[in-house]
């Protein structure tokens, strides 16, 4: 791809793609139309400009965007039929469509140019330049249209298909693989940046002077390093910083000064966010009650630390799609946790409804958000449209839409634990080995028992049955006995965390973690949780299932708020309509879930200690549960079968029995009953054996720490998914297979996982063109105020076209693979943001001044193609972060907790609730938290202004500085105050005039507060209303 | 902020890309202050030029106020003999009459319960719709739903997009006001059903306080005028150098006339909500004087709602205050899933006056004839008990009304099923419900439009029908 010359070219990239499209148009429709339709020219159709326009551009532009309203078998609105040269001469309500050889008569070109209200195709993107010329000179030649009668309804539908529109959309220009630009050299002029030797200059600069559009030459340094400063950090450079880079008259000293601000930790800070606002980061679901994602902040502090690592942004993608499943996850040695998994915490930032009555209407909304922010986030594209039908646009088909649907909906919302392997895990051989040596000290000090006691043992056994009755175990079919399905079988469970270890054989017991007891109870076969250390987490759910009955039970004990529910269609919330039950007192019993509301409604079961819930988790160590026994027939199980005769030699029978580990259903049971009853001893002054063991596994315990827990997603039951006919929840058709979009891989995923790890590699496949341009179209938008394509999360149909194609081919293709000699500097890795941004911001186009030359507001009044730099209003974030920054409050620690908006810290931790977002923050044009958002709007209210003049905090902040301000420069003059207040909250000096205009304005205000001359130095007031004035011009929210 | 920048921080052209129909254009004039000559532009000559929607939030049970059911009392302590949907609360009991007496009223002889023998009065102003329905039986969704045509955050509230729509005719007034007093607060799904979703942010509800002090956040200067005016002539002359010098003047400008705005609003609000104008008779008619104070504060909602509309606000939204009965709070008052009658009883007495002097007064002052005014909840109760005393969420068959500005009074639109259960006939939607609102409002609600994320978003999404048959 050679340079642009031509200013008439500027889609030229486009004009050669597009032609290209059009051919394979064309052989489609021949293939499926046949000669049926094509037939002979009507009218003076001959070969050439003409036919080639009809066949090439107006052909394809008619059945794609005009024949869904205006066909002869269709709807035919305004009485147009577009699909026959008969019908476009005829014309509509309005007159005829096309009048051959007179385009100002041919009411399709007042359509198609929007010159009246006449805006189609309706709803639709505008058409291209080149479209509207295509027309009116295929009208001037003559308009000749080869359709000479109304195609059938069937004949219609083959040219119309979704295979044939498929195919033309699929050479959109985004679509397209990445060219590999070489980059030019500019002709004109040998100064400014036609100078520079730096690509994205060289770029810029030949467009430029294709166009005869002048660059704006440099701006002064103060003014850059200000601007360096704010892009990179989001805060302004300190007086310090200031005098630093002035005084520095290296050569590279703007290089260094990018290295210093790309390498602070600001920089992560800032950048995180710009990334926070492409996935909607958010901590509450929303809704009414609008309740916590649990751990949420984790996900943000993930975002700022992989930046700060400079994490290759391929990778940086991977993780948020399936990082919890990568086979090489990342340790952070510093912590212990797997940062990897962290990275899949946005799949969780969805809204959620509270108790819905339509589970799977709810499935579907969080489900097309998790789709919607994906496609946009990464790709640029609205999948999210095509969840009723096809894209009307773009080459996306329904299918695609319920592709990723099963993809997603094959995990469940969930809370995670994130420890790396061996974490916690020190003490976990060492405490297993002291259960085991507990085990045979307690059968000795048993046995020892029974043998001194059995004549007691054999007396008080009638007393004994009535306490065991109420306590012990009900029966219960073994798990997996039961044949009505995987539900019944806990064998087929999905298990997550630290704390379960499969299904445990009768017998098993848990150490008591604290008291005056070794043990309490022994265990049936089942799932227990928290049998080595009680601070471990688990969460045991059971695969899909169609509710067919009223009720389900399930034989389960728990305690410290271990949670047993019905999760239908993978709600995650509780309350109302969707039971629960919360274990407290650690007794066995059957538990009855509630399940007619749900009747015919796909469901799982889930138990849960209390910090895995992934809803309001209760941070409760110590939670734990045991599941023995599900039954799914709606009737009661039996009743507690009495124990069988406790009977002194079975009792010895059944101790030894166990100490071999062989202990049978009965063994267990009878054991437990004697634990209840206290036929045997669990006091550890009884036995001094057996309490030397406990004192050491609980102190060993104790040194394990409590998980780290993140927001996520755990793989649940694989299943593709039906597309929804016409997008009604209630109606599915035919069932689509799991896989990527179908213009970039068809391939269909595996069927032994949801598909995250395939969806996730798709994502960055050397393959898919979009991931890289849209990536770094976002970067440039952050560097230069503007995106090459200007709508940054659309690149389908609907969005801008590029203004620099090649450019952008030339970034994305470097961004992936920097090996190529003609970038500046030393080789970056692949995928590096911090490259990236080092690139852009050592350009010259980036230190231009922000006034346009004459030609420049002559020819692009818009400023599309850079020719100066784009004034900026600050976001919200870096507002209220300069504002701290300069009243010298700002708190610069990093990560962590969410933080309320009065505070100190930087903006990038203050708490995001989607009901409440901080009132600061709201003023000025927050980033969306229901959807991807790349662009911030920059809007100016009256709330804005009432809030940075008349506001508390920015008040108190001016008056915190002010204090400072008299105490530590005491002797200082007022005008020179008033400089280093400018330099300090501007970086830069005030003008002579500004000096005067300032201090007459503070003379004015002292009389007016009634301060006398001598006290004016000292008044915090008066100074506060300086800090305050200047923390209120336009100027500091700006970036120039 | 750069030189093609208007106030929106979109450049005209990106403005006018967004929007169809012109609106853009009007919208952007809006922005800056007053709004003039987007008639030209509208649809149709509008009947009405603002909109006062008195949101019930909660759920109002119609078959106890505008929908009368004989049938309910002699099925009473009946099981329902229909299928019966998902409820929220899965707590269903039987049939439960009405609890009020119904009777025909004015000329038309609406038939109108005892729960608001106020408004009954002004039955024939009213039309009243008997066969609304929602999609929603939440109150977030719902909420978000009715206010915004979607069961999310993140879009436009229909008062953002009236203002957006038509600008503003008020200069130192947002264009779209919600009034709280009292306990009042935002409905479940928060402040985001007053939002500006997409669009620019000065078509946002700006949530006034009636009875608070300030009323408005922020809206108190901690300075005399004189000293805030000297400063914000010496930030304009700063800024006018930072305009110069940064090729931003017209958007400097921008700037500066906003800050007048909220300069000019400090002064403005505490005027609005200063009663001392109002005549003792005015008062008394609101109920300002009334024992209740959630009446009192209510009855003020509805006199600054009239001072509202008499400066060219262009959509005032009005919210109820709770007395905690039987579920309802203040985040949805009406909601009387236990104890109905005298939850509903309270809560009608709380807005029965109030809203037939708003009426009244709008009417003498001659401020009916261009005012819309809205009366409506997220959805209906059901015909059947929640429990033993309440009634739980019914979104699938409800009554709303409209008066003044564009609707016939003394009409009833539609009906629902012998148990008021479901609509069935004429059945509408909510869409049709703003819809209807745009189109008095003299726009075609296919056509206000704003291209986001790759669509063109619309308040009725793809949906709305005008409801004709109402129309005046």
């Amino acid at each position: 791809m050679q340079g642009m010359t031509n200013p008439a070219s500027i889609y030229s990239w486009f004009a050669i793609r597009r032609s290209a499209a059009a051919r394979a148009a064309v052989l489609i429709v021949t293939c499926v139309a046949g000669s049926a339709v094509r037939g002979h020219a009507a009218e003076g159709f001959g070969a050439g400009e003409a036919t080639d326009l009809f066949e090439g551009e107006i052909r394809p532009y008619l059945v794609e965007r005009c024949y869904e309203c205006h066909a002869t078998s269709g709807t035919m609105e305004q009485g147009l039929a577009l699909d026959w040269a008969g019908g476009l001469r005829e014309g509509g309500a309005s007159g005829p469509a096309v009048v051959p050889g007179d385009p100002a008569a041919s009411m399709i070109m007042t359509a198609l140019e929007h010159r009246d209200e006449l805006l189609m195709p309706k709803g639709g993107p505008k058409p291209t330049a080149k479209i509207v010329s295509a027309f009116r000179r295929w009208i001037e030649l003559g308009a000749p249209d080869p359709r000479s009668r109304p195609p059938s309804a069937d004949e219609l539908a083959k040219e119309a298909s979704w295979e044939a529109i498929f195919a033309r959309r699929k050479q959109w220009w985004s679509l397209q693989p990445l060219a590999h630009p070489t980059v030019p050299t500019p002709t004109a002029g040998r100064s400014g940046l036609a100078a520079s030797e730096h690509p994205v200059d060289r770029f810029l600069a030949t467009r430029l002077a294709a166009e005869g559009i002048e660059p704006t030459a440099e701006a002064d340094r103060e003014t850059l390093l200000r601007r360096a400063t704010l892009v990179l950090t989001g805060l302004p450079p300190t007086p310090e910083e200031r005098a630093a880079f002035l005084a520095d008259g290296d050569a590279d000293a703007w290089e260094k000064l990018v290295d210093r601000l790309i390498e602070s930790p600001a920089f992560a800070e800032r950048w995180a966010r710009h990334w926070l606002d492409c996935v909607r980061y958010c901590e509450t679901h929303g809704s009414e009650g609008d309740p916590a994602i649990p751990h949420a902040w984790r996900f943000r502090d993930w975002c700022i630390r992989a930046i700060r690592d400079d994490l290759p942004i391929d990778r940086f993608i991977r993780e948020q799609i399936a990082g919890d499943l990568l086979a090489d996850p990342r340790i952070d040695p510093a912590t212990g946790v797997n940062e990897s998994a962290l990275g899949i915490g946005q799949l969780r930032m969805v809204p959620h409804g509270y108790t819905p009555t339509d589970a799977l209407d709810e499935l579907v909304t969080f489900t097309d958000n998790q789709i919607d922010v994906i496609s946009k986030a990464f790709l640029g594209m609205t999948v999210s449209c095509a969840r009723c039908h096809n894209h009307k646009f773009d080459a996306i088909s329904q299918a695609d839409f319920y592709a990723l649907f099963g993809t997603l909906a094959s995990s469940r919302p969930a809370v995670m634990e994130v420890d790396a392997p061996g974490r916690r895990d020190a003490a976990r051989a060492d405490l297993t080995g002291l259960k085991h040596h507990l085990r045979d000290a307690l059968a000795a000090a048993w046995l020892e028992h029974v043998a001194q006691h059995s004549e007691a043992i054999a007396d008080g056994r009638t007393a004994q049955d009535e306490v065991v009755k109420k306590t012990a175990w009900p029966a219960a079919s073994a798990p997996g006995e039961d044949a009505r399905g995987t539900v019944t079988d806990l064998t087929a469970w999905f298990p997550s965390g630290s704390g379960l270890s499969g299904v445990s054989p009768p017998g098993e017991f848990r150490v008591a973690a604290e008291g005056d007891r070794a043990v309490v109870r022994l265990l049936p076969a089942g799932i227990h949780s928290n049998l080595i250390v009680a601070s471990d987490g688990g969460v045991l759910r059971s695969p899909d299932f169609t509710v067919q009955t009223d009720a389900i039970h399930v034989l389960v004990a728990g305690s410290g708020k271990a949670r047993l529910r019905l999760v239908v269609r993978n709600y995650p919330r509780v309350g109302l309509i969707y039971p629960q039950t919360t274990l407290e007192d650690g007794t066995p019993r059957w538990v009855r879930i509630p399940t007619a509301y749900w009747n015919g409604e796909t469901a799982h079961l889930e138990i849960a200690t209390a910090a895995d819930v992934p809803v309001d988790p209760a941070d409760i160590q110590g939670s734990w549960f045991s599941i023995v026994a599900v039954d799914i027939s709606g009737a009661a199980p039996g009743g507690t079968p009495p124990p069988s005769a406790i009977d002194p030699a079975r009792i010895e029978a059944a101790i030894k029995a166990w100490q071999a580990g062989q202990a049978t259903a009965d063994d267990a049971a009878i054991i437990d009953a004697c634990l209840i009853a206290e036929v045997l001893p669990t006091r550890l002054d009884a036995m001094p054996a057996v309490a030397d063991l406990v004192g050491r596994s609980r102190s060993l315990a104790a040194s394990v720490p409590p998980p780290v827990r993140a927001a996520g997603v755990v793989e649940g039951t694989v299943a593709d998914q039906p597309l929804f006919i016409r997008g009604n929840h209630r109606q599915a058709g035919l069932t689509v297979p799991r896989r990527f979009l179908e213009a970039l891989d068809p391939t269909p995923f595996p069927s032994d996982t949801s598909g995250r790890p395939q969806l996730a590699d798709a994502l960055v496949a050397a393959s898919n063109p979009l991931t890289p341009r849209v990536f770094v179209n976002r970067v440039w938008h952050h560097v230069f105020g503007r995106g090459i394509v200007a709508s940054v999360d659309t690149f389908g149909a609907m969005g801008d076209l590029p203004t620099h194609p090649e450019l952008l081919d030339f970034l994305a293709t470097r961004f992936v693979a920097p090996t190529a000699s003609d970038l500046p500097g030393p080789p970056a890795q692949p995928w590096s943001l911090k490259a990236l941004v080092r690139l852009l911001v050592t350009s010259r186009a980036f230190r231009l001044g922000v006034q346009p030359t004459e030609s420049a507001a002559r020819l692009d009044p818009a400023n599309s193609l850079f020719s100066h730099a784009r004034l900026r209003r600050l976001e919200a974030e870096a507002i209220r972060d300069s504002l701290l920054a300069v009243s010298g409050r700002l708190d610069r620690t990093l990560c962590g907790p969410p933080v309320a908006g009065e505070g100190d810290r930087r903006s990038v931790y203050v708490q995001v609730r989607r009901n409440a977002i901080s009132p600061f923050l709201a003023a000025f044009d927050p980033p969306s938290t229901q959807s991807t958002q790349g662009r911030r709007d920059e809007s100016h209210v009256p709330a804005q202004t009432l809030v940075l003049m008349n506001g508390p905090f920015v008040r108190n902040l001016a008056m915190h500085r002010a204090e400072r301000l008299v105490k530590e420069w005491p002797d200082v003059p007022a005008a020179d105050r008033v400089g280093r207040l400018f330099v300090e909250t501007l970086a830069r000096e005030p003008t002579p005039d500004e000096l005067a205009a300032t201090a007459a304005w503070l003379d004015a205000r002292a009389v007016a507060r009634g301060i006398q001359p001598a006290d004016r130095s000292g008044s915090v007031p008066l100074w506060a209303d300086v800090c305050h004035a200047l923390m209120n011009l336009e100027e500091f929210i700006h970036v120039d | 902020m750069s030189t093609e920048r208007g106030g929106t921080g979109l450049s005209r052209r990106e403005m006018l890309g967004r929007s169809s129909a012109g609106f853009g254009l009007a919208a952007l004039a809006g922005l800056a202050g007053r709004q003039a000559g987007a008639a030209g532009r509208l649809a149709h000559t509008p009947r009405a030029k603002r909109v006062i929607f008195l949101f019930m939030s909660g759920g109002v049970s119609h078959v106890d106020s505008f929908d009368p059911k004989p049938a309910l009392a002699a099925r009473a302590g009946q099981p329902m003999p229909v299928p019966v949907e998902r409820t929220q609360f899965n707590h269903n009991g039987t049939i439960m009459p009405a609890q009020w007496e119904f009777r025909p009223r004015g000329r038309s002889g609406i038939e109108i319960s005892e729960l608001f023998p106020e408004m009954a009065a002004h039955a024939d102003k009213l039309a009243v719709v008997r066969s609304m329905t929602a999609k929603f039986s939440e109150h977030a969704q719902g909420n978000l739903f009715i206010h915004t045509g979607f069961p999310f955050l993140g879009y436009p509230s229909a008062g953002a997009w009236a203002t957006y729509g038509l600008g503003r005719e008020c200069d130192d007034l947002p264009g779209y006001v919600v009034l709280q007093s009292g306990d009042a607060g935002p409905p479940h799904g928060g402040v985001a059903c007053f939002g500006n979703g997409f669009l620019p942010s000065d078509t946002q509800g700006s949530i006034l306080k009636c009875d608070a002090d300030p009323p408005l956040r922020d809206i108190r200067p901690w300075e005399d005028a004189a000293a805030q005016r000297a400063r914000l002539d010496w930030l304009a002359s700063m800024n006018r150098r930072f305009g110069a010098q940064a090729a931003a003047a017209e958007a400097v400008e921008a700037a500066i006339r906003t800050h007048e705005t909220a300069f000019r609003m400090q002064a403005a609000v505490p005027a609005l909500t200063d009663l001392s104008g109002e005549t003792e008779a005015t008062k008394r008619l609101y109920g300002l004087d009334a024992e209740d104070k959630q009446q009192a504060a209510y009855a003020r909602q509805c006199l600054l709602a009239r001072r509202l509309a008499e400066r060219g606000v262009r959509f005032i939204e009005l919210s109820c205050l709770s007395y905690n009965i039987g579920g309802g709070n203040n985040a949805n008052p009406w909601d009387n899933h236990g104890k109905l009658k005298e939850g509903h009883e309270k809560m009608a007495r709380q807005v029965d006056r109030p809203i037939a002097a708003l009426l009244t007064d709008l009417d003498q002052r001659g401020l009916l004839d261009d005012t819309l005014v809205v009366w409506a909840g997220e959805f209906g109760r059901t015909p059947f008990s929640q429990g033993s005393d309440g009634r739980d969420h019914n979104p699938l068959g409800f009554s709303i009304w409209l008066a003044g500005g564009g609707v016939k009074g003394g009409m009833v639109l539609g009906a629902t099923d012998d148990l008021g259960y479901r609509a069935v006939e004429e059945v509408v939607t909510l869409y049709d419900l703003w819809a209807t609102v745009l189109h008095c409002l003299g726009v075609d609600h296919e056509n206000l439009t704003f291209r986001h994320g790759g669509r063109d978003m619309r308040l009725t999404d793809v949906h709305g029908h005008v409801m004709q048959s109402i129309l005046s």
